[in-house]
């Protein structure tokens, strides 16, 4: 273990954990400021785009929207069938039989 | 770890309190099963993706170990692939990442108070997603019980660092796991995890206004600074729209 890493370590478990214990602590009574809960439900969606978008968008690392970016036809592939199923398992499995199949068969990126 | 005297504090005295709250942790084993089958994919990755990154085997599992949290290990591990990024960045990113865990612990916080210290840290390292949504359902729906959600946070925490430890053995071994489809794993659960949510136009909005901010961030700016741009100004302007319509 090199030190800069275990440093990385130990600071993401730090700050991951006061995240989830945080609010556990100090809310006595469960009055949660309903304003503040309204803003913060946005955060997770703003993330989770955030982190799919250019992954499905770039993943040659730079805007790929044409019909030749697997990412992007896996991408709407899984996004339907989380649509419909709600599952995990199907979905991944979907956009992974997708990308599978593209690169395979067609040969694409 | 059943026996501890501060169970018995929580349910009274009475015997079948407690028996009922080993039955509880049963179910929430039992319930978690497909969840943890949902990770197997993700899990391996990571340890993949983190062994690319230049970690070793030991430090990709310990970091499944200590830091418990899918999401934040992946962006890290991803940023610390492209290289030349510093510590203090990648923990802030995990934090922007888990903010969203605030959230998760003021909602479970009401059934919590009954708790001593211990436990609830102890429960709170082990929220996670996966286990939030199990534990928050139960609890809204049959009642509170801190065996159940025990049960849901270990049966995904022994499922997620045993992934973690084989992807990252298996990640020296498999030269490209891109030829597999596995790098796709995280966006499609990512999907999942992000279709749910958006249950009207603002939240859609959001999801929209990240993703062209994030390709436009990733395109203008250095490094990884793309998610902390992209993710907090679409958090602002869902708040931005939510202030400005009112509280429908």
């Amino acid at each position: 273990m090199r030190p800069s890493i275990m440093l990385m370590i130990a600071g993401m478990a730090a700050v991951t954990f006061i995240t989830r214990f945080a609010f556990i602590v100090l809310f006595k009574n469960a009055s949660f400021d309903e304003r503040l809960s309204r803003w913060l439900r946005f955060i997770p969606i703003a993330i989770l785009s955030t982190l799919i978008a250019p992954t499905i968008l770039m993943p040659q690392g730079f805007l790929n929207l044409s019909p030749h970016n697997s990412y992007l036809l896996a991408g709407i592939a899984s996004a339907g069938v989380a649509l419909k199923t709600r599952n995990i398992i199907a979905t991944v499995a979907a956009g992974m039989a997708v990308i599978l199949l593209l690169r395979a068969v067609l040969g694409w990126a | 770890m059943n026996e501890e005297p501060g169970l018995m504090k929580i349910d009274g005295d009475d015997h079948t309190a407690l028996q009922s709250n080993r039955g509880d942790f049963i179910a929430a084993v039992r319930q978690a099963v497909p969840l943890m089958v949902g990770l197997v994919p993700f899990g391996l990755a990571y340890g993949i993706m983190a062994r690319q990154a230049g970690l070793s085997w030991l430090e990709s599992y310990t970091m499944s170990l200590l830091v418990f949290a899918g999401a934040a290990q992946f962006t890290a591990v991803s940023m610390l692939g492209a290289g030349g990024v510093q510590v203090g960045l990648i923990v802030f990113t995990t934090l922007l990442i888990n903010l969203r865990h605030l959230l998760m612990g003021a909602s479970l916080a009401p059934y919590l108070q009954r708790l001593n210290v211990r436990w609830q840290a102890l429960l709170a390292f082990g929220m996670v997603d996966e286990s939030y949504a199990l534990t928050i359902t139960r609890f809204t729906t049959v009642g509170a019980s801190h065996l159940y959600q025990l049960g849901a946070n270990l049966a995904l925490y022994l499922a997620w660092t045993t992934l973690s430890g084989v992807g990252a053995a298996l990640g020296s071994l498999i030269k490209n796991p891109l030829q597999w489809g596995l790098d796709f794993a995280m966006p499609a659960t990512f999907i999942v995890l992000l279709i749910p949510q958006l249950k009207s136009w603002k939240e859609v909005l959001v999801c929209v206004a990240a993703g062209a901010l994030a390709v436009a961030g990733m395109t203008y700016l250095p490094g990884k600074w793309y998610i902390i741009f992209a993710a907090l100004t679409a958090t602002i302007i869902g708040g931005g729209v939510e202030e400005l319509c009112g509280r429908q």
